[in-house]
């Protein structure tokens, strides 16, 4: 007869604890505490992931190897062919564009969740950085010259990461080749698509995207002429709007480890 | 066996705050609370959503909150339903997994839940052969 009274204490005492716990963990104290069972726990995720990532890596084919090697330098030339136009740009105007210095922070991946291990491709990962770092929401995480993503949350030692890939993440951006301005939308899974692009603008099969530029006052957003990923395909109806390309991530996510935030 | 429980919840929420998004920690508990009807389970469930809460950037207390009552639930209703049976466990972990999904959107959201729920299956038998052969039955 006793037990059901003393259920009722348990229940409410930590119901009642969980709600202060929302409350608490954003006061001072409530953040050190925070901060204290991320460095004492991380270690733990941080092998979990760690131990997948190697899981995956040797997964990889040797098809997949080369054709991120085909990438690779695809974008090394469309990074050459931007320097010539820089160039071209700067002889042009006789005088030097003056570039806000950014400094790149690296981050450890210590989440990357998919629905089961690898599957599906994920939309978020977190990362082993955070606010005490000097991470803001809305800064870009890149990785080489491709922009991944941006952090939508942030606590004192740890970061989450929405990727372009997510569903209602958008970006301005402009085509390396044909000059077509869109935006990126991302669908999940995975996947994005190049949307808003005029019927008059011209789209190519493999041409890069990059990011048109949304740095705001702040410094945050995406600087101009990060890789988004290149068109896979094309979809142009004359009674359409806009015409639509699905487009092709360089950046094998699962494989990663290491992120750079711009700061 | 209760030091064997704690390692593999700990395994659990490692893999639940690095790699997986099917509620495995939420299934764990659920099993547990079936084979251990103590109030102490209250507590296990508070301190893991905290971790979660803590690894998976999100307003601390919220997956405290949502484990709390639903172990709380099925505590509550022992005494109506037969919880040592699947078809106690099966529909119960499947509401539990839906309200999970729908508080934390997940892609793929009704496989998931599907999923969840075969899992729920494995955990129930695999929990009952080692309960059987154990001999912690007859203690309830």
């Amino acid at each position: 007869m006793q037990k059901r009274p003393r259920f009722f204490t348990q229940f409410f005492t930590f119901l009642i604890l969980s709600l202060l716990s929302l409350f608490f963990f954003k006061t001072n104290i409530g953040k050190s505490t925070v901060s204290i069972i991320q460095i004492g726990l991380s270690p733990f995720s941080h092998v979990s992931f760690q131990v997948q990532a190697l899981a995956r890596q040797g997964a990889l084919s040797r098809v997949e190897m080369l054709e991120q090697e085909v990438d690779d330098l695809r974008l090394q030339l469309s990074a050459k062919k931007d320097e010539e136009k820089e160039i071209e740009a700067l002889r042009d105007q006789f005088k030097e564009t003056a570039v806000s210095p950014r400094s790149l922070l690296p981050a450890k991946i210590i989440g990357l969740r998919g629905f089961i291990p690898g599957y599906p491709l994920p939309d978020e990962m977190t990362i082993d950085k955070g606010e005490r770092d000097g991470i803001k929401v809305g800064q870009v995480v890149i990785v080489k010259n491709n922009i991944l993503g941006r952090i939508e949350s942030t606590s004192e030692h740890v970061s989450l990461v929405e990727l372009l890939t997510k569903e209602d993440v958008s970006l301005t951006v402009i085509t390396s080749e044909t000059r077509a301005l869109g935006v990126v939308k991302g669908q999940g899974e995975g996947g994005m698509i190049l949307d808003n692009v005029l019927l008059s603008e011209s789209l190519k099969a493999g041409d890069l995207v990059l990011s048109k530029g949304s740095v705001d006052a702040s410094g945050k957003g995406a600087p101009p002429g990060l890789v988004i990923g290149k068109i896979h395909s094309i979809e142009k109806k004359p009674s359409a709007l806009f015409q639509t390309a699905k487009i092709d991530s360089l950046v094998k996510v699962p494989s990663l480890s290491t992120v750079f935030i711009l700061q | 066996m209760t030091i064997v429980l704690f390692l593999v919840l700990g395994i659990i929420l490692m893999l639940e705050s690095s790699v997986m998004t099917l509620p495995l920690t939420l299934l764990f508990l659920i099993t547990v609370t079936v084979w251990r009807r103590s109030f102490n389970i209250l507590l296990v469930a508070f301190v893991s959503g905290i971790i979660l809460d803590v690894f998976l950037v999100r307003p601390i207390g919220t997956t405290s909150s949502f484990f709390v009552i639903m172990i709380a639930g099925m505590i509550l209703y022992q005494k109506k339903y037969e919880l040592r049976s699947p078809f106690f466990v099966v529909p119960f972990s499947m509401a539990s997994s839906m309200f999970y999904a729908i508080l934390f959107p997940v892609p793929q959201a009704f496989l998931q839940i599907i999923l969840s729920t075969l899992l729920s299956i494995v955990f129930f038998f695999i929990s009952y052969n080692i309960v059987e052969r154990s001999g912690e039955r007859r203690r309830y």
